[in-house]
Parts: structure tokens; C-alpha cells; sequence
């Protein structure tokens, strides 16, 4: 789960963008929203954002000292503008000022949604960054496509490498076999899903790689202890 | 006509008129000198032979005569006009006529022979017994009754062979006369001279040729072979005929001897040299027309470079390319020239003033509009109607609110002329996906793009009129399917789109295709007008001004089937991007 904050003066974006973000993509958790830049400074003193979502031209700010603030203090975090302001001479600027890229208003849902993916994209590999290329080639397979089917045939045919040198290697270094590997990355989804959104068991199970929920369930309480609904219960 | 080529031709004929008339001229004035010429010495020579020939004659006719003076020659001669023929000639008699005939022959070269015979014939001659016969038939002799009738006068008798020699049987012309007593005047012998024939040889030398001939009383003295022209040749400088050539005929009659001395020249040898003369002539005249030709040429074009150059900027401005006319020129020509580029400088002027001034209008339109409308307010607004619009999950909503405002930030962006292909292409499927939501299955569109064009930069506002075009005036209670192509044929970039819908009658067709290619410049290509096939003319006169005239857009239009609109215009490339840029969207 990610954690965004929004700076947007009128609450109806705000509500709009977090219904996108939540429910509409989901993975996606809008922790913080802010009115103006002040509050977005008073907010990043305290807390660290995965993503910060903002508009430039609100009353008393400066946009693009604000831009600048943000690189300086929170380089790693990714920022993604959305702005009906379209000057070329200043969305330059954003750009030379760090921003993941620059959405003109009214944004195109589909837009959105490319930026964001390629921010995952980009922490994946981040993530796996001290892996060796092979190794790092595989866990971010698996990462894009938990919710699909991963043979290893699947990605024996992907990455062109044989399966069983797949197999092999990856077991050499992460010492752990690779279809236990991929079950740990799909338990950890459907925890985070449980946890962090109100998704039907079916839902969590289909999103988790798991098109028979009996199935995801028997495999669930196997690796956690707990049957998906009991955890749910808890959580709540 | 073209002035290059007056000039040339007027060139060539103040060289070659001249040389033409002066040729035949000369020609004429040589020909008339040779031919003269030639005719004054041949009569010359022949007027000269008949002198000689008359002081022959004379000579002969005195000889002859000195015998008459001489009485006992008289009574000898008289006195063996009645012996019978053959009769015993008395040594005596003989001495005495050979005396005297050996005086007249001595160094006289003119004669062969002088010889007496009496009216029975018989012969007396300073030759002896051993070269002429002592008597001949006078009667017999051809030349008898000639003699006869001339009676006392003399005769020249053409040559033939003589009888009475012996051991000569070569022709000689003869001179003949009746011996009359000067007391009776009865005949009583006849005297005949028989001329030498070289004589005759060394005075006809200096004819030239061989056809020539002498006539006395009608007869010719000597046997050629000569031709009947010299029959025909009665009088002097005329021209005669055999038929097959012409001939001068050139002749002379002695006043005092009557003989007619003829000569004929074949008009081929008269004219030979002539005819030589007029060949040179021709050749010559040939050499000068080609290097009059060749000059003439040359210099018309030298001169004329001038106004080729000038010929040549007016057409490229014609054509749009405004290109000055840089040579340095002297004289009348640098005040043309330079005349000439200043009026382009203005004209440039001018038209980039007027450009300017449509321009500005055109922003000041928009930026008034910018102002009414005010674009934050605008995409601000939308913005909340867009998330509205996910919050209630009305994604169809969301989608046609952002397609608006990609269509109104297009066209609210002014400042380029030329994008990128991409972009329009961008603008026009915004532009279609809100069409499509209000015709839903009714509209139908399909791209069809070759790789590679969609960095060319074309002008902006190319694809989407001509679909709105299609749309508007195609599309009737049916579906309608519209398709979208654009390729590159070398240097070109061909943009056409094509609709299934109503199509335009044949009238109206030519019209707008007459519009289409009409170049004049009227201020609309800017203002948005309502009307058939007005939008289509703007973007038509737009092309013009940017590319050329041949750059209009085409259409054609099949009614009820199909009609197809084509704009082609220069490939322009752009910087390619690997993904494409926000700006417009």
C-alpha cells in the first residue's frame, strides 16, 4: 500500500482523485490532503509520502518553489502534478524541477494511471536493485504478475532463459525455491489487501493469483495460521 | 514570337540579305564579262581569218588576172579553143605558160598550184609531164558550171581531190575563174588556183575548237564533220540549237569577199569557268550563313541573358519563390534590375504587413476569447465535473469531459503554426471520441498511418476540419464511415480522408475545385465562416500561402457513394520522440 498526499485547494478534486486512487486502482492509500502549500510544508516536516500529488497554481504559493523545496528535501519521493496551467516555459521548469510528470487539467484517468505504474515500476527495481540482474529480472516478473498465472514455463517463455537454469539460480542465491517464493509475494498482497481495504475475500483471492478462493483460502490459512476471513475480522 | 529569336533572325538576314544580293551580282557581272570574253576573241580570231583570207583572195584574184595582161598568152591560150581535146600541146606553148605560171607560184606558200586550161581542156602548168596530166575533161568537172555562170568572176570551189594531179590525192580548195578576152570577152579558158592546205592549216590554228567552217556562196570550203548548227549559224552572237545542246554562234562574212568564216561554242564550255565560279560563290555564301548562324546565335543570346534572368524571376515569383535579381548589370538593364527588386521588396513587405496584420488579428480574437473565457476558470471547472463525474464511477462522463478539454486547450493554443503530426492526430481523435459519443454506432473511423510520419510537422488545423468536414455535410440518417490516411510518396506527405456519406453533385464539385485552386489573396483564411465547403477553401488558401500554389487541397466526390479529400504538402521533419510530449493534450 502506498501512501499519497494530495495538495488541491477544491475538496471536489480531492475527493475525486482519492476515490481514483482507492478505489478505482487501488493500492493506493490517500494519507494526507492538503488545501495549500503551507499545509503540504507543515505535512512533510512531520510524515514522508510515497507520492505526492499537486497542483501548482493555488493562491499564496509559488509553484515551483515549491517543486524546488521538494527536491531538495525529499528527492526520493516522486511527484506528479496535475495543473490546468499549461504554459511550455514553465512546464519545462517542473520538469528540470524533478516532477514524474506533468497532468493537464481535466486529466485522463488512463494518464494517471501510466504514471503511476511506472513509479511502481521504478521502485521494483529499486527494491531488487542489489540483486543480480538475473534474480532481479525474475522477482519483478513476478511482482507485475502476481495476479496472473506464473509458470515457470511463463517465465521461462518471458525472460527466454531456460527453466530449469531459472530454478536453479534463483535458488542458489535467495536460498528459497521459487514457487515458495512466489506464494510468499501473493500472501503479502492478500494481507495488504485485507488489511487495508474493504475487497471481498473473492476479490482479495482473484487479485492475489488465486482464481478459486477455496483454493486461496486453504493456501492462506496454511501460510498465516488464520483463515482470510478470521484475519479480516481481526483486523476491523 | 519569342525576342530572342527575332533578334536572331533579324541578325542573320541584315548579314546574309547583303551577302545574297552582292553574290548574285557578281555572279551576274562575271558571267556577262566571260561570256563577253570569250565571244570577242573567238570573233576576233575569226575576223582576223577573214582578213587573211581576203588578202588571199585578192592575191589570187590578181594573179589570176595578170595573165590577161599578157597578149601572147591570150593568142596561145585562144588558139587551142578549137583543137579537139587531147590535141598535141607544142613544147613551145608549154614553156611559155610554165614561165609564166612558175613566176606567179614563186614564194607564194598561199598556193599549191596554178593551172591553165583551154576551153577543150587542155592543161597548162608550171608543174612537168610527171605530177599533172596534159589535159582533163573540162565539162566533167564539178565545179564547171559554176565557173561558167560566174562568168569571169571567180569562185572558191570547196576542197576536193583534183584529177589532173598524179601521185596526189589530197583535197584543195580551189579558186577558179572563166579567162575572158578583154577585147571579145569570149571565154577563152579558165585559170584555177588550188590553194595550200597548210596555208589553210596555220591560219585556222587559232580557232578554237573544231567546229568552225568556212563558206563561200553557201558552200562549205571544207569537209568536217562538222555539225548542222553550222548550217544554222547565219547570224552573229545568236544562239543555236542541236537538239540536245545550245551552241554561240559566232560568224563573220567578208564585205569584200562575201566568204562567210562560222565557228559554234558549246554553251557548257562557255560557262564552265562560270559554272566553277558560281560553285566557289555558293559555298562561300553557305560558310557564311553557318557561321552567321553560329553568331548570330551566340550573341542574340549574350544579349538577351538579361531578360531570360528577368523572364525567369517573374515566373519563380509566380510561384511563390521570391528571389531578387542579384547579377550586376550596366546600363538600362541594372535600372530594370533594380527596379525590379525593390518592387519585390515591397511586395514582401506588403504581404508579410498584411500576414502580420491577419495574424495579430486572428491573436487578439483568440486572446479576447482567452480573456471572456478565462482557461483556468474553464479546465478548473471541468476538473470538478470530471471528478464528480469517477466519484458516482460515471467513467463515460469522466472520459468526455477530458476529451472536451483536450479539444479546448488545442484550440485555445495558438502560438505554432506547425506541429507535429502526432499532436494533430492527438486533437483529432479527442476531437472524434466526442463525436462518436454523440453519434455512437453511426460513426465510424479507421486510421491508417504509415510508420515513421509522426514527427513531420504539418500545419496546424489540417486533419480535424476535413473530419468535421466529412461529418457535416456526409453524414445522413445512415451510418457513416470515415477513414484516414496518410503515407509519403517521396518528397510528399499525402494526407486524405475519405467518407461513405452523401457525396457533392457534379456542379458544385467543379465549383469547389475551382475554389479550391484559386489563389487570391482575401482576408478569410483566418475567420471561422459558416457555409458549404468554406471551411475547406481556408484550409485550401492556407496551404497555398505556406507551400505554393500547387499545394491546394483535391477533392473528388462520387454523389451518394463516396467522396475523398486530399491535401499533399512537402515533407518537414521534426525532432522524433520516443514517447510524446504533454503540451496540448
Amino acid at each position: 500500500m502506498k501512501k499519497v498526499m494530495i495538495v488541491e485547494d477544491e475538496k471536489v478534486i480531492r475527493q475525486g482523485i482519492k476515490f481514483l486512487l482507492e478505489e478505482v486502482f487501488t493500492g493506493y492509500q490517500v494519507a494526507w490532503e492538503a488545501e495549500n502549500g503551507e499545509r503540504a510544508l507543515e505535512i512533510i516536516h512531520v510524515d514522508v509520502p510515497d507520492i505526492i500529488l499537486s497542483d501548482i497554481r493555488m493562491p499564496k504559493m509559488d509553484g515551483l518553489k515549491f517543486l524546488s523545496y521538494l527536491q531538495d528535501k525529499l528527492p526520493e519521493v516522486p511527484v506528479i502534478v496535475i495543473s490546468g496551467y499549461d504554459d511550455f516555459a514553465y512546464v519545462r521548469e517542473a520538469f528540470k524541477l524533478g516532477v514524474k510528470d506533468y497532468l493537464l487539467k481535466p486529466i485522463k484517468r488512463s494518464e494517471l494511471a501510466s504514471v503511476l505504474k511506472k513509479i511502481e515500476k521504478e521502485d521494483i527495481t529499486y527494491a531488487f536493485r542489489e540483486d543480480p540482474p538475473v534474480i532481479r529480472q525474475i522477482k519483478e516478473l513476478i511482482e507485475q504478475h502476481l495476479e496472473e498465472d506464473l509458470s515457470l514455463k511463463f517465465i521461462s517463455n518471458t525472460l527466454n532463459l531456460h527453466p530449469n537454469y531459472i530454478s536453479q539460480t534463483f535458488k542458489d542465491y535467495t536460498k528459497v525455491n521459487l514457487s515458495d517464493y512466489i506464494v510468499s509475494r501473493r500472501m503479502e498482497k492478500a494481507n495488504r489487501l485485507l488489511s487495508q481495504t474493504n475487497l471481498k475475500i473473492y476479490d482479495v483471492a482473484y487479485l492475489s493469483g488465486y482464481s478459486n478462493a477455496k483454493h486461496f483460502s486453504s493456501v492462506f490459512k496454511k501460510y498465516f495460521g488464520k483463515t482470510p476471513q478470521q484475519f479480516k475480522n481481526e483486523v476491523l | 514570337m519569342k525576342l530572342r529569336n527575332k533578334v536572331f533572325i533579324m541578325f542573320t538576314a541584315l548579314v546574309l540579305v547583303p551577302l545574297i544580293i552582292i553574290a548574285i551580282v557578281v555572279h551576274g557581272i562575271f558571267s556577262s564579262s566571260k561570256l563577253e570574253d570569250v565571244t570577242k576573241s573567238t570573233e576576233n580570231t575569226i575576223v582576223q581569218l577573214n582578213n587573211s583570207l581576203d588578202l588571199m583572195i585578192d592575191d589570187a584574184a590578181r594573179s589570176t588576172l595578170s595573165l590577161l595582161y599578157n597578149n601572147q598568152l591570150i593568142n596561145t591560150l585562144t588558139s587551142y579553143s578549137n583543137d579537139s581535146p587531147g590535141s598535141y600541146i607544142s613544147n613551145e606553148d608549154k614553156n611559155l605558160f610554165s614561165l609564166f605560171l612558175s613566176g606567179i607560184m614563186y614564194n607564194r606558200e598561199t598556193f599549191r598550184g596554178v593551172h591553165v586550161f583551154s576551153n577543150q581542156g587542155h592543161t597548162f602548168s608550171h608543174l612537168d609531164r610527171g605530177s599533172i596530166s596534159d589535159t582533163i575533161h573540162l565539162k566533167e568537172q564539178p565545179w564547171y558550171q559554176t565557173v561558167m555562170g560566174a562568168d569571169g568572176s571567180w569562185i572558191l570551189y570547196p576542197e576536193f581531190h583534183q584529177p589532173y594531179y598524179i601521185n596526189d590525192s589530197n583535197n584543195y580548195v580551189s579558186f577558179v575563174r572563166l579567162l575572158k578576152d578583154p577585147v571579145d570577152l569570149h571565154g577563152i579558158g579558165i585559170i584555177k588556183v588550188d590553194f595550200n592546205p597548210d596555208y589553210f592549216e596555220k591560219l585556222t590554228q587559232q580557232m578554237p575548237g573544231e567546229d568552225w567552217q568556212i563558206f563561200s556562196e553557201g558552200r562549205a570550203l571544207f569537209n568536217k564533220s562538222s555539225y548542222q548548227l553550222l548550217d544554222k549559224c547565219t547570224s552573229n552572237r545568236t544562239w543555236v540549237n542541236d537538239g540536245n545542246e545550245e551552241f554561240l554562234c559566232l560568224t563573220h562574212t567578208s564585205p569584200s569577199t562575201g566568204i562567210q568564216v562560222s565557228n559554234v561554242i558549246p554553251k557548257e564550255f562557255i560557262y564552265h569557268e562560270i559554272k566553277e565560279f558560281r560553285q566557289s560563290l555558293v559555298l562561300v555564301i553557305i560558310l557564311s550563313l553557318i557561321g552567321t548562324l553560329l553568331l548570330s546565335f551566340y550573341v542574340s543570346k549574350l544579349l538577351l541573358k538579361p531578360f531570360d534572368l528577368l523572364k525567369d524571376r517573374i515566373r519563380d515569383f509566380q510561384n511563390n519563390r521570391m528571389n531578387k535579381i542579384d547579377d550586376n548589370f550596366r546600363g538600362e538593364f541594372a535600372e530594370i534590375s533594380g527596379t525590379y527588386n525593390n518592387m519585390l521588396s515591397e511586395i514582401n513587405q506588403l504581404v508579410k504587413e498584411v500576414y502580420e496584420l491577419n495574424t495579430k488579428n486572428a491573436e487578439s480574437e483568440y486572446k479576447s476569447l482567452q480573456a471572456k473565457m478565462d482557461p483556468h476558470f474553464i479546465f478548473n471547472t471541468l476538473e470538478t465535473i470530471n471528478m464528480t463525474a469517477l466519484s458516482n464511477k460515471q467513467f463515460d462522463v469522466s472520459d468526455m469531459v477530458s476529451d472536451l478539454g483536450s479539444l479546448i486547450r488545442y484550440r485555445l493554443n495558438n502560438e505554432d503554426t506547425f506541429i507535429p503530426l502526432q499532436a494533430e492526430m492527438n486533437f483529432t481523435k479527442s476531437y472524434i471520441a466526442l463525436m462518436e459519443y454523440r453519434l455512437g454506432e453511426n460513426l465510424n473511423v479507421h486510421w491508417d498511418i504509415a510508420p515513421g510520419v509522426s514527427s513531420f510537422l504539418i500545419p496546424k488545423y489540417l486533419i480535424q476540419p476535413l473530419i468535421e468536414n466529412s461529418i457535416k455535410h456526409g453524414f445522413l440518417d445512415r451510418p457513416i464511415s470515415i477513414s484516414i490516411h496518410v503515407k509519403t510518396e517521396g518528397d510528399v506527405l499525402e494526407i486524405s480522408v475519405r467518407d461513405d456519406g452523401e457525396g457533392i453533385p457534379q456542379e458544385k464539385l467543379s465549383e469547389l475545385q475551382n475554389h479550391l485552386s484559386n489563389q487570391d489573396v482575401s482576408n478569410h483564411a483566418l475567420k471561422s465562416e459558416r457555409g458549404n465547403g468554406l471551411a475547406l477553401v481556408n484550409i485550401s488558401k492556407r496551404l497555398m500561402l505556406i507551400y505554393g500554389s500547387e499545394y491546394h487541397l483535391h477533392v473528388h466526390s462520387i454523389p451518394f457513394l463516396n467522396t475523398t479529400i486530399k491535401a499533399k504538402i512537402p515533407v518537414q521533419r521534426g525532432e522524433s520522440h520516443e514517447e510524446s510530449d504533454d503540451r496540448g493534450r
